[in-house]
């Protein structure tokens, strides 16, 4: 009796402090009581007999005249609301590389016209998508996202040479540049340097002592802190609106740590500063982890791993208030929503239609995929934030799911014929870019899912160049 | 047993009166919850899964016999909930709680928590449900057989086994007199 009575308080203990006190959750379920979700059984049985009667008269019919192929059912996914965007923002720019004239821009508009060409290396494009930035030759080329010409050049103080990465501040005031100079061996401190882009100027710079290859990450306003993340170490900086002052530095374990990537590190920029200002939420495309790290005690706070076949080809995608993390896998189609805020996948489901081989996941782990360098960007969500556009199947034709975020349900597909590597919407929302093959074709549609041009590309074609939200 | 159904309210919920049928569920949703947080072992789930129970058992409300307890009705579909949605799981989502580094020794009782949450784990679905329902919820063996659709005997038997088992993974301490 001893042991009864002590193992049911240790229960009572153990469990308690997993459950706490009952939620309040009579409202919730009051909510969905509505009598449309009741049904008496005769009623139902009734339903199901007639839904199947139609069922069989339905399918006698589609039996009889079916020939090829289905088609699948007219879905529109026009905005909801009118969405304002920076000159340009309308344009798909896409990089590929060439053997002559070394990286090309190319910028195409919604009628699939090609608007200009950039030849320089481009890497960011402001949060407004109206304008695009290369880093070269010890400085910032900022172009415009309209036809591509060149705006200016901001000279930078430290940083010199190709080894470089940028990120821009979530607002796209500040652009911070981490980098070596053409003597600077991997090993050594890299300066940092932060360019407000308003004034077009350098601003600051300091040798930090972080590791090569670490990734700038701007928070505030002001930019009252940069963080500069990478390797095994965090540095925290402070900038009073002239220079830069290390803050705090510290160890951050490398394997249960925070790791993020550059802009081109996974198939979507994979961090994110939500909108408290002070937590950083990142994906790892190593092993799949999505780390929560808060700025201010410069402390990792919460993880979530989701157990994913390859998550190094899975793009991820942030919505549009930032709250919510999409983490689409092209091959298999699987999508995992996190919630942000609760920090906790809210749902993982399948979003690939018919058609796709589903062991076609296996390929990629014996031959890689050609995307000529870059990684696929599977997924795009529209700026209302109520659609994800996904694609990519190995290879396969697959076309484009239609995904209503809402209710996560797969509402049709366009093109399902073609074979597509990554999608691209329109900062307006009213224009869907998807490379198709091995990247050198592009093809631009409406949102009625009708397709307004295709064009050829250089056949190393990377991938489309964003608006860089961080 | 505390919570046989009222006829009226019973009668009112199989009309379609939700007014009815909440004030049935009201008094059960904690106990519904604990059950699901204790065979789960996760709080957003135990909410979801006791949500969805409780529009199940709206949709089912006509099952529910006059005179018939309302309790074990109830915490019988929310135990198949759970089952559901541990099998809904195939994605094998793992959730690491980052505790900061402490220097001081963790907390013991803290410790025996995790130990004894592992070990009601590692329990076979069927025997972790009847150890939940005993220790946890602490009703008697003849409802917790009701709730499982079991015998008593069955019930008695899962029990013990279940109690055999968390013994071989974790020391019982005696209760202090």
């Amino acid at each position: 009796v001893n042991q009864e009575d002590s193992l049911r308080t240790e229960i009572h203990q153990a469990l308690d402090a997993i459950s706490g006190s009952t939620p309040e959750l009579l409202p919730q379920i009051v909510q969905v009581l509505h009598p449309g979700t009741r049904r008496q059984p005769v009623r139902a049985v009734a339903q199901v007999a007639a839904v199947l009667g139609i069922g069989l008269v339905v399918g006698g019919v589609v039996f009889a005249l079916h020939r090829s192929r289905v088609t699948p059912a007219a879905v529109t996914t026009s905005p909801t609301t009118l969405v304002v965007a920076g000159p340009g923002a309308d344009i798909a720019w896409v990089t590929s590389q060439t053997v002559d004239r070394g990286d090309v821009v190319i910028g195409v508009d919604p009628t699939g016209r090609v608007v200009g060409r950039i030849s320089a290396p481009v890497e960011l494009r402001s949060p407004d998508g109206a304008h695009l930035y290369a880093i070269a030759d010890g400085g910032v080329d900022v172009y415009s996202a309209v036809d591509g010409h060149k705006e200016q050049t901001i000279r930078l103080q430290s940083v010199s040479g190709n080894a470089h990465i940028p990120m821009l501040s979530p607002d796209g005031r500040y652009l911070a540049v981490v980098g070596g100079s053409p003597t600077t061996l991997p090993t050594m401190p890299w300066p940092l340097e932060l360019v407000d882009l308003s004034t077009g100027r350098s601003v600051a710079s300091i040798t930090v002592g972080s590791p090569a290859y670490g990734t700038p990450v701007i928070a505030g306003a002001q930019a009252q802190h940069v963080y500069v993340i990478g390797g095994n170490t965090i540095a925290k900086l402070a900038f009073d609106g002239a220079t830069l002052r290390v803050e705090q530095r510290t160890t951050n374990p490398p394997c249960n740590g925070l790791s993020v990537g550059g802009v081109n590190s996974a198939g979507g920029l994979p961090f994110r500063v939500l909108a408290d200002g002070q937590t950083l939420v990142a994906f790892c495309p190593i092993d799949g982890r999505v780390t929560w790290f808060d700025l201010v005690r410069m402390r990792v706070t919460h993880e979530v791993v989701v157990s994913q076949k390859n998550p190094f080809w899975v793009s991820p995608i942030f919505s549009p208030d930032g709250n919510t993390l999409y983490l689409h896998e092209g091959g298999t189609g699987a999508l995992h929503v996190v919630d942000l805020v609760r920090q906790t996948v809210v749902r993982s489901t399948k979003v690939a239609m018919a058609d796709q081989n589903q062991l076609a996941w296996l390929g990629s782990l014996l031959v890689t995929p050609a995307y000529a360098g870059g990684i696929p960007r599977t997924a795009a969500v529209s700026p209302d934030g109520n659609w994800l556009y996904g694609v990519g199947a190995f290879g396969a034709p697959g076309g484009v799911s239609l995904v209503h975020l809402p209710d996560l349900g797969v509402k049709g597909r366009w093109i399902p014929d073609v074979s597509l590597g990554s999608v691209s919407v329109s900062a307006d929302g009213l224009t869907i870019y998807l490379l198709a093959g091995d990247g050198n074709e592009l093809r631009v549609l409406r949102t009625d899912g009708s397709q307004v041009a295709k064009l050829s590309l250089p056949a190393n074609t990377y991938g489309f160049i964003v608006p860089t939200i961080p | 047993m505390e919570h046989a159904a009222d006829p009226d309210l019973v009668r009112g919920a199989k009309r379609g009166a939700e007014e009815a049928f909440t004030s049935l569920l009201r008094p059960l949703l904690e106990p519904a919850y604990r059950l699901a947080a204790g065979m789960l072992q996760d709080r957003q789930l135990a909410e979801d899964a006791v949500q969805e129970a409780a529009v199940k058992a709206w949709r089912r409300i006509h099952q529910l016999r006059e005179g018939t307890e309302m309790r074990p009705w109830f915490l019988g579909i929310v135990a198949n909930e759970c089952r559901t949605t541990r099998r809904s799981r195939w994605w094998g989502l793992l959730t690491i709680k980052a505790e900061p580094p402490s220097v001081e020794a963790p907390d013991e009782a803290a410790v025996r928590g995790i130990d004894l949450r592992s070990a009601l784990k590692r329990l076979r679905p069927e025997q972790r449900l009847v150890v939940v329902l005993y220790f946890y919820l602490d009703l008697p063996l003849e409802e917790i057989a009701t709730i499982t659709n079991a015998s008593f005997a069955a019930v008695r038997g899962r029990l013990y086994r279940g109690i055999r088992e968390l013994k071989a993974d974790f020391t019982i301490s005696e209760a202090q007199a």
